[in-house]
């Protein structure tokens, strides 16, 4: 698509339409208000962000119409600031005779006029219609069916926005792959009740069509009037993939993919210059400013401006400044052709998640059943082994290259990877940090208590429910919010008065008030534990201490001797250095000769590393029986991760000692063992096999081998280790 | 259909050339080291026989390779922070050049901004120490400390930290007498009160190095910084290229601010601890006479051809083909509806942050206890409990006046020391959310999900298992970019003819993959096999992807085959490898890897 939209809004005007808003939760307003509230953000949103976007308004259920049904206001145009005043005015109209409009009616007209208007032209094309579903219709089932036939011909996407209608109606229960859930809303449907006839008409005809309509019509019962507000809100822009490419695996192989936006600071837009010389007009060709930029000799009184071609760029080398031309300037540039090549692996726990510097992109695959399975199998293979993929990306000719992390994301059907920039050398700072005053059991309990009853997820309503707090998915901007409520008022009433924030922004932006007024008491228990004292700020500067005076508190905690070389310290650096000695700080030297149970890993690693003495076989044997041990001693697998953990790490240590034959046979011994136990499907699901010969030359098992003794296993284990599969999955998984 | 997409369409508003971001470069808190004191450092190096034996690594002598900590110290600094000040002086030299004329003591490099010349020619010292400076008798240690505090006296303690670097194999300096070692107390604890920092790095020597015996008696320990790496006297602390990393950047706050929790407040200070770097403007000069030139920019009402002055410059957004006035003023008060701070607002699950939530760097948030009392044992006990109940917090950021207010994400970390005792701090990541508006739908993005059989996909995991990069580290890469750049920056700087490329880290190691294209091959060979055998069923069978049932006979025949075929190694490889697994996958049937089952439809 071309990113072109026309979209018709069908607006119920009947009476039933000026009724108040019955889930308008305590705020007085009719269902016409929320509903040209609700247009009027949309077509805001249109106006600010979508130059190709037309829409359409068509009223109905007005006596006004000529045919006493559908009245066409305004054609499918771009909308323009008139179209939004228009829209604003229309609450402020009589109450008409008839009580809501044939919804029917108006749908199959709104498809032929979207029809006829389009034709050949490719346009997305919607419909919104906003009604309260009190209206009459005339249509007979057999009328319906027809219209959903033409629906599905003109491919209409249609949004059903139902006032005080259809609140029975659950979009997620309405699948009929879940036959239990479907024949419970079924039941629903049937017995709900309703204000009117007319009401109860619509809405079975309404669910028909919805049935029908799966993948064009969706219905909003407008319970929650924020979320509706929030759908108007967020702007989103067509997709379009920044990069189409190979992701090379290798020189040889590589998979084709699409790389589109994902997470991306949206900015407010730009303001332009005027000047305010003249009258102001709101003519764009008027009250224009030009910038004449002129670069100067600072000791030409005259500044006489200095022609183009004179003017270089110096750039400062420590205290040198270095002039750089043009054509220098093209050479320090460092330029790629556009690539996007594996670097390799690496576990998730390696990159933290402060490393995460950049907006986020989504890599998918093109559409070629290949490509897609090569991708979908990376992605789930790294999600198993809880790794990320390192890359390197050139996005566009003859830039520079970016060292770039692929997420692996699993979405109900669909497979993709998250990029992020990494940092890079230049870019990391080490800090050191003293370690923290250490809590009491005391005040860590007055935090727990604390975190729990600010649970943003679990805050109790009036009515005993929970609900979530901050849904950042549905928070829009609010500087955005205002800054368009701003300028929509200043175009409509041509004034200089700055309209106070909508107090619905300032709702959502301090979701706080209700946490602390639930959280009183756990708070008044942080106080009573932490001694708060706020001091008046100081100048910053660094309190230091001689080594020696730490170090002789860490090993004599109780004496200080009296030394004159010992300098005298000031009460408060005095307290903090005795702070320090409680916390004995410093390391252990010693070697390692046992691996115990606590840090199993930590003193393998350090045993086959350590250069005074070999210990490579003694580590190598105690890591299997700690293993062993693990296994042996969990309950409920309560060890198990630990153990593979170590498992993992002693499959890398006996590559790189030459031990091949020992893992493997260490493996082949576990699956003997415990081939019956959870354990044994963790091992398969994360990929652990035998050393192959190409990872280790002195392994007599071949990768294809290595890959068997992964696929040779029984039904039921293969289905358990499927499940370890999808809880791992779902650590990842959207939760919506 | 989704809501979602409604809004997915159109184009990303024009960009107004000559206008001006609302926003600014960056609306928060200030991001750039510079700005606050810059830093002092003098390598001080004991020269002794030993420093000329090969390290422990066989990879250079250890003192080639505190040249090269020394020139890429420098470099750093010339990217990061030009006016940083740098000196090296050696001690126990057979050569005497200094200031101060004490003996024995060569002073190489005065302090001074970072420059080409150094970085190119310091690593030639060694090769041309004995013409130049050999070694020679004991210097006075007390007099090293007295040049280095005479060297920083020109400097203003205001405006500078100052380090010394002292390099030394030998944990006991030599003394004439007790009083000169008394002498070189007193001098270090004149540098204290100088609010100079000696940092120690201990090198190799047949003796084991204690601390205790001599330095810990003069080095400086800022109290900000105590922790275990900081009192650590295993040999770890011999990791020199390490320990002068971590050192690189004095440690400094972009700012001290309070976090709101109700009416209790929360004393903090704010790190960057990634910042990314950045090639520095240039600044315009004449070609001809290599003056730097002003710049000024001039604004002219085009109707009447006159020079505005500011207060004649007003500011307007254009929609719906009109002009709407939208002063300078209006923008303070569009954005100033929410008071500077931050507001802890409450707790989520931290599954509750996914991995796409990013748009930006994070900042790091330590507590300020000087600020109020009580705020490290609040963020120690606050870290503990978030990371054992699994929980992120909430807050609110209004970062000054004027910027956007922002919801963040507080991420704990607990101290953590790893093998080479390097520490990772206690503290708070604070990681910027996206609003609705910053994430883009993608319900429009055609994804189709794949199936794929068990055998690929342990394939895969093969694969991914194979290629793992062990200990990766993002700060072994470097950014090829602003490495060019600077390299050439140098080369100009130095007047050379031939610049030599510098290497791009950042490339794919093909030869090193080379030993594993066996198992890349038998990752896409089990890809283009599902691929084709799908294709060969979707003609052949009508009913589509059955899950081998009713096949049970062909399976056992295959299955014997299949037997005598895995023995078959050698020679033949491709060939055989592809038999073989065409057989496996006859043998297992077409077992797909089951999907989760979706839980419902839209959101």
């Amino acid at each position: 698509m071309s990113g072109k939209e026309a979209s018709l809004i069908l607006l119920d005007v009947g009476a039933s339409m000026y009724g108040e808003y019955q889930m308008g939760g305590g705020k007085k307003l009719s269902r016409l208000e929320l509903a040209v509230d609700c247009l009027g953000l949309m077509i805001q949103q249109k106006i600010f962000n979508y130059k190709n976007h037309e829409v359409g308004l068509i009223l109905f259920g007005t006596e006004e119409a000529p045919d006493g049904k559908t009245l066409y206001i305004q054609d499918l145009s771009i909308p323009d600031l008139d179209f939004f005043r228009n829209v604003s005015e229309l609450p402020n109209h009589d109450v008409g005779l008839q009580v809501g409009g044939d919804i029917f009616d108006a749908l199959d007209k709104a498809v032929h006029v979207l029809d006829d208007h389009t034709k050949t032209k490719r346009m997305e094309k919607k419909i919104y219609i906003l009604t309260a579903g009190c209206g009459q219709t005339d249509y007979s089932e057999k009328q319906i069916t027809k219209l959903i036939k033409m629906i599905e011909k003109v491919d209409v996407k249609i949004n059903f926005i139902a006032l005080d209608f259809m609140n029975d109606y659950n979009g997620d229960m309405d699948d009929p792959d879940k036959p239990e859930e479907y024949e419970a809303l079924n039941n629903r449907m049937l017995t709900a009740s309703y204000q009117c006839q007319e009401q109860s008409i619509n809405s079975r005809y309404v669910f028909l069509m919805v049935q029908e309509l799966r993948n064009n019509m969706r219905i909003f019962p407008a319970n929650v009037a924020f979320e509706l507000y929030s759908q108007f809100h967020t702007r989103s822009l067509q997709a379009r993939a920044s990069f189409r490419g190979d992701f090379q695996i290798n020189d040889e192989i590589s998979i084709q993919v699409l790389i589109y936006k994902r997470c991306f600071e949206e900015r407010l837009p730009t303001l332009k210059k005027h000047s305010t010389l003249g009258q102001f007009q709101i003519d764009i060709n008027k009250n224009h400013v030009r910038n004449d930029l002129i670069y100067y000799n600072p000791e030409d009184p005259n500044m006489t401006p200095i022609e183009k071609e004179n003017i270089i760029r110096g750039y400062q080398y420590g205290r040198n400044l270095v002039p750089v031309d043009q054509i220098m300037e093209d050479k320090m540039k460092y330029q790629c052709p556009r690539q996007f090549q594996l670097l390799g692996f690496v576990d998730r726990t390696q990159i933290p998640r402060y490393y995460y510097t950049s907006t986020v992109d989504m890599v998918i695959s093109v559409e070629n059943q290949k490509q897609q399975k090569a991708l979908a199998a990376l992605v789930i293979a790294l999600i198993a082994t809880r790794k990320v993929a390192i890359a390197r990306f050139v996005g566009r000719e003859r830039t520079a290259p970016k060292l770039i992390m692929l997420l692996p994301h699993k979405s109900k059907n669909s497979q993709c990877f998250w990029m992020i920039s990494l940092p890079t050398t230049e870019d990391i700072r080490h800090f050191q940090f003293a370690a923290l005053k250490r809590s009491t059991p005391n005040q860590q309990m007055a935090v727990a208590a604390m975190i729990d009853s600010m649970d943003l997820q679990k805050m109790p309503t009036e009515d005993g429910q929970f609900e979530e707090l901050l849904k950042m998915k549905y928070v829009a901007n609010p500087t955005r919010q205002y800054f368009q409520q701003v300028i929509m008022h200043k175009a409509i009433t041509r004034t200089d008065i700055l309209p106070p924030i909508s107090p619905l922004i300032l709702e959502y932006l301090h979701p706080e008030i209700k946490v602390y007024d639930y959280a009183k008491e756990a708070l008044s228990k942080i106080k009573a534990a932490f001694k708060f004292k706020i001091n008046e700020l100081k100048k910053q500067t660094d309190k230091k201490v001689f080594w020696k005076q730490l170090f002789d508190q860490q090993s004599t905690t109780q004496q200080i001797q009296p030394d004159d070389e010992v300098v005298e310290i000031n009460q408060e650096e005095e307290e903090m250095v005795s702070m320090f000695a409680k916390q004995k700080l410093g390391f252990n030297d010693e070697i390692i000769k046992e691996i115990g149970t606590v840090d199993p890993i930590s003193d393998f690693k350090k045993m086959i590393t350590e250069k005074r003495i070999d210990l490579v076989d003694t580590a190598l044997q105690q890591i299997q029986k700690i293993i062993i041990q693990f296994v042996d001693q969990s309950l409920k697998g309560s060890f198990y991760p630990k153990a593979l953990e170590c498992l993992k790490e002693m499959r890398r240590a006996c590559i790189s000692e030459d031990e091949t034959n020992v893992f493997n046979k260490y493996l082949h011994a576990l699956k003997d063992k415990y081939s019956q136990l959870v354990f044994w499907a963790q091992i398969v699901q994360q990929g652990i096999t035998l050393i192959s010969n190409v990872e280790n030359q002195k392994s007599n098992v071949t990768a294809e081998e290595a890959q068997e003794f992964l696929n040779k296993e029984d039904i039921s284990h293969k289905q358990l280790v499927d499940q370890l599969q999808h809880e791992e999955e779902d650590l990842l998984a959207e939760i919506d | 259909m989704d809501f979602e997409e409604e809004h997915v369409g159109g184009d990303d508003i024009e960009e107004i050339q000559d206008g001006e971001d609302i926003f600014g470069e960056d609306a928060d808190i200030s991001v750039h080291d510079s700005g606050s004191k810059k830093d002092a450092v003098i390598f001080l190096v004991d020269c002794k026989k030993s420093l000329f034996d090969m390290d422990l690594d066989g990879q250079g002598t250890v003192f080639s390779k505190i040249l090269s900590a020394f020139s890429s110290f420098m470099k750093a600094k010339i990217i990061s922070s030009p006016d940083d000040r740098i000196g090296m002086i050696f001690y126990n030299t057979k050569s005497t050049n200094n200031q101060l004329k004490f003996n024995n003591i060569t002073e190489i490099y005065k302090l001074d901004g970072p420059s080409a010349d150094i970085i190119k020619n310091c690593l030639k010292i060694e090769q041309n120490f004995e013409k130049d400076y050999q070694l020679g008798n004991n210097a006075h240690f007390h007099e090293c400390l007295w040049l280095c505090n005479h060297e920083f006296k020109e400097l203003d303690k205001n405006k500078f930290n100052m380090r010394i670097f002292l390099f030394t194999p030998d944990d006991l300096p030599y003394f004439k007498d007790q009083n000169s070692r008394a002498s070189a107390l007193k001098y270090a604890k004149q540098l204290k009160d100088a609010d100079v920092q000696i940092e120690l790095f201990p090198l190799p020597s047949q003796n084991e190095f204690k601390i205790a015996r001599f330095y810990g008696e003069i080095i400086t320990v800022d109290l900000d910084e105590v922790n275990n790496a900081v009192l650590d006297t295993s040999t770890k602390i011999m990791d020199l290229h390490q320990r002068i990393k971590q050192k690189e950047f004095k440690k400094r706050a972009l700012n001290r601010l309070i976090m709101d929790i109700d009416d209790i407040k929360i004393g903090l200070k704010i790190y960057c601890l990634v910042n990314k770097a950045k090639k520095p403007y240039g600044k315009p000069l004449d070609r001809r006479y290599n003056q730097q030139l002003k710049k000024k920019a001039q604004f002219i009402d085009e109707e009447t051809g006159q020079a505005l002055f500011p207060q004649q410059i007003s500011t307007h957004l254009i929609l719906g083909n009109e002009k709407i006035a939208i002063p300078k003023e209006y923008m303070a008060k569009i954005k100033g509806f929410e008071k500077p701070g931050m507001t802890l607002i409450g707790f989520k699950s931290s599954s509750a942050l996914k991995d796409y939530h990013n748009y930006r760097a994070s900042y790091f948030l330590y507590p300020d206890d000087e600020h109020v009392n009580g705020s490290s044992q609040f963020f120690d006990a606050l870290i503990q409990q978030m990371i054992l109940k699994e929980k992120i917090g909430i807050v609110r950021l209004v970062p000054k006046q004027g910027s956007q207010v922002r919801f963040c994400a507080l991420l704990p970390q607990a101290e953590q020391y790893d093998e080479n005792h390097f520490q990772t701090p206690p503290g708070l990541h604070l990681i910027f959310l996206p609003y609705a508006d910053d994430i883009r739908g993608l319900s429009s993005v055609k994804q189709e999900g794949a199936e794929i059989t068990r055998q690929t996909l342990n394939a895969a995991k093969i694969l991914v298992n194979a290629l793992t990069i062990q200990d990766f580290d993002c700060s072994n890469f470097e950014d090829p970019s602003i490495q060019k750049f600077y390299t050439y920056l140098q080369g100009l700087a130095l007047q050379e003819q031939n610049i030599e490329e510098p290497e791009d880290l950042l490339q794919p190691d093909f030869k090193g993959m080379e030993k594993y294209r066996d198992i890349v091959n038998l990752f896409m060979s089990n890809v283009t096999l599902e691929c084709s055998n799908m294709a060969s069923r979707s003609k052949g069978q009508a009913g589509g992807r059955g899950r081998g049932r009713g096949r049970g006979k062909a399976k056992q025949e295959e299955s014997d085959n299949s037997d005598d075929c895995s023995k078959v190694k050698g020679k033949n490889k491709g060939s055989s490898q592809k038999q073989k697994i065409e057989e496996e996958d006859s043998l297992e049937g077409e077992e797909i890897y089951q999907p989760i089952k979706k839980r419902g439809r839209g959101r």
